[in-house]
């Protein structure tokens, strides 16, 4: 039952009160959308709770969705950013650093090519909440610095800085782990 | 967009994540998404409830009324009763407590009685305001026990000049009266009735004529003014006793009574799905003719509302076991199999009348076949166990009264359901190709979670109702139960319950 059809009749059933279609689609979407819980939040726990939170959702706005307006799964990212960035606002978890963003020559882009989607996982943890959420949400999940701004209460000025700074901030990161692997290997 | 944030876009966004120890959340997260899915769908079933417990409050605040007016009009009747008995035999019960009396109470008595009629015998103005005659003869009719509430001395202070209506020597002769007299006090308060009407001559004949062995002036007295005999009043008593009797043994069959029994038989459960679920290998496309078999078993409270009609309610469990079977088609692909064990496991929904059960299996290759991928039309079994609680409120009719011992009757009414268990186990799947072997893995799945585990009914019953003797009856019937409610909806599809019962049921009239 993978073909959009397929879904498409399971998600019907979801719609008709169906528990067992339900835990179908948790299972054939939590790895995806507990890979997006965990690049906002800050340890493996809170992930957790906000993939809870998302599929609870889910379930409760089912209604709403529209397969002719997209895939399902990019109508549950949606939900879980939601999740995560609720939480990380009404807890005001981020804090907009004011360090200045040295310009930097990034070079490395085959080695980031190479790295493991946990490595860079692992990398876009270890930033402040500011630049991690900014970064998530322009970078990887597609959101404008106007749309981060209005869904953040910051300026579109401030999205930018801090988008900035969570780039430099990165290629440092890869910058130094490069460093560290070509003296091991040297 | 430069490399650099393509990079990470692609990894995170467009590329298939393996699943993998790290991006797999705990088994924890699916209990609590449960729990939250639980909590969600009693929400949206709170109107319902509402609605449902509405409705047994009205219910419940009908039959109340129902009952205090049954109450009422007993207890009318029984006063209407009592009413006849109290004043036809008011002097007879008179008699019967002045046996008690002592001689002193006795003369007590008379005195208190001599006082009255001296009272009565005082001209006074009547309370429809007419004069007395100034002889203090009465004038109309004689005046009631009721009436004469002041003593003879207030009377007496009331209107000067007015003698006595009983002298000395008359009250001194009544209280002279040997034991025998005194036994017939009953006649007294007749005898004295009377003194007050004709005045002293009369009061001494009436009082002697009213005892037995001394002979009567009853021929003084005007027809509706003659004392009766004794004789007369003991047939006026057992005629009276008659009467009451008669009445009670025709209201009878009329009282209100409460019953209690045990009912218990066999049901044929036959779930009603509508719409068609004939598409292609959908997962609603399965075959939900078979029928269940199950039983029932419960009590049955009864009221009598009167010889024709009868309301009942109930609390009755009921358990029944059936099969459905379920289409759909399943991939299987060769070069993606396990590599040793030559098999794929597989998480399917399997659709029941019920709702879907998830069920975990593996299908194992057992010999070579042509082509990487082959679409397998696999027929699924499921078998599933219904439990369910029934309130039913009917009413009975009998059309031909309950006069012998056997009366059929029809009853009608509505059933308030609660399904408790649905359990959907996977029996089987056949692969419809002989190199594929189905081996289970998980597939039991309660079921009740997708369902309105609420649901009403109507019901319709035809049946016969056997005396046994004593209070004790049992009842034969067949029931047409048809479900009103939806059980499980999916988009166009929703299902029903429809059952017939054969039941049996014995009952004993409690009050």
């Amino acid at each position: 039952m993978n073909s959009p059809d397929a879904e498409n009749k399971l998600i019907e059933a979801v719609k008709g009160g169906s528990q067992a279609a339900f835990e179908q689609l948790y299972k054939r979407y939590k790895t995806n959308l507990f890979v997006v819980c965990l690049r906002y939040a800050k340890d493996r726990s809170t992930a957790e709770d906000y993939l809870q939170d998302t599929f609870v959702k889910v379930y409760k706005n089912i209604e709403q969705f529209d397969p002719d307006k997209g895939l399902f799964e990019f109508w549950a990212r949606r939900i879980a950013i939601n999740v995560c960035l609720e939480d990380i606002r009404s807890k005001k978890l981020y804090t907009l650093s004011i360090s200045r963003a040295e310009h930097m020559e990034f070079n490395e882009s085959d080695a980031l090519s190479k790295m493991s989607t946990r490595e860079l996982l692992d990398m876009i943890k270890t930033m402040p909440v500011g630049y991690r959420t900014v970064f998530n949400l322009y970078v990887i999940d597609g959101f404008s610095h106007k749309e981060i701004a209005e869904r953040m209460g910051i300026a579109v000025g401030t999205s930018k800085s801090q988008l900035l700074k969570a780039r430099k901030y990165l290629q440092g990161l890869i910058t130094e782990q490069v460093k560290v692997l070509n003296q091991n290997h040297g | 967009m430069d490399r650099f944030d393509e990079i990470w876009r692609n990894r995170f966004q467009q590329e298939e994540i393996e699943p993998s120890l790290w991006n797999t959340p705990g088994e924890n997260v699916w209990k609590a998404v449960e729990k939250g899915v639980l909590m969600e769908k009693r929400r949206r079933r709170k109107p319902f409830f509402f609605l449902l417990l509405g409705a047994l409050a009205l219910g419940a605040g009908l039959l109340y009324m129902g009952l205090q007016n049954g109450e009422i009009a007993e207890k009318t009747g029984l006063e209407a009763e009592n009413g006849v008995t109290t004043s036809l035999q008011s002097e007879a019960f008179e008699a019967e407590s002045s046996f008690e009396l002592t001689p002193e109470e006795t003369e007590g008595t008379l005195d208190d009685k001599a006082f009255e009629t001296g009272e009565l015998m005082t001209p006074k103005t009547s309370d429809a305001g007419e004069p007395s005659t100034p002889n203090g003869e009465m004038e109309g009719a004689i005046p009631t026990s009721e009436s004469t509430t002041t003593t003879a001395e207030e009377v007496a202070s009331e209107i000067d000049g007015q003698p006595a209506a009983i002298s000395e020597e008359q009250t001194a002769g009544l209280r002279d009266q040997p034991p025998l007299y005194r036994e017939n006090t009953s006649m007294q308060s007749i005898g004295e009735s009377l003194i007050s009407a004709d005045g002293g001559f009369l009061s001494k004949n009436i009082v002697a004529g009213i005892t037995p062995g001394i002979s009567t002036p009853e021929k003084l007295l005007p027809r509706e003014l003659r004392p009766f005999s004794l004789s007369e009043i003991d047939n006026l008593q057992e005629s009276i006793h008659q009467r009451i009797l008669s009445e009670r043994e025709i209201q009878t069959e009329d009282l209100k009574s409460f019953g209690a029994g045990l009912r218990t038989g066999l049901a044929v459960w036959s779930t009603s799905v509508n719409s068609t679920y004939r598409e292609d290998l959908a997962a609603f496309d399965f075959d939900f003719s078979k029928r269940d078999l199950g039983w029932f078993a419960g009590l049955e409270l009864s009221y009598k509302l009167n010889s024709k009609l009868d309301f009942s309610a109930g609390f009755i469990y009921e358990r029944a076991t059936g099969s459905s079977r379920h289409n759909s088609s399943l991939k299987y692909g060769v070069s993606t199999e396990d590599q040793e064990s030559h098999s794929h496991d597989y998480s399917e929904l399997v659709a029941t009348p019920f709702g879907f059960a998830s069920a975990d299996f593996s299908l194992i290759r057992n010999s070579e076949v042509e082509g990487d991928e082959i679409e397998l039309l696999a027929d699924f079994e499921s078998e599933h166990t219904i439990e369910n609680y029934s309130f039913p409120l009917t009413l009975r009719y009998f059309p031909l009264e309950r006069t012998g011992n056997f009366s059929p009757f029809i009853t009608a009414g509505v059933g308030i359901n609660r399904l408790s268990v649905v359990q959907n186990t996977l029996k089987k799947v056949d692969p419809g190709h002989t190199a594929f072997d189905f081996k289970p893995l998980e597939s039991n799945t309660n079921l009740t979670t997708e369902l309105q585990q609420t649901h009403i009914d109507a019901r319709l019953s035809l049946g016969l109702n056997a005396k046994l003797g004593g209070n004790w009856s049992a009842n034969l019937s067949i029931e047409y139960i048809r479900g009103m409610s939806k059980i499980f909806e999916s988009g166009p599809y929703y299902s029903r319950i429809n059952r017939g019962w054969i039941s049996i049921s014995a009952q004993r009239q409690l009050f």
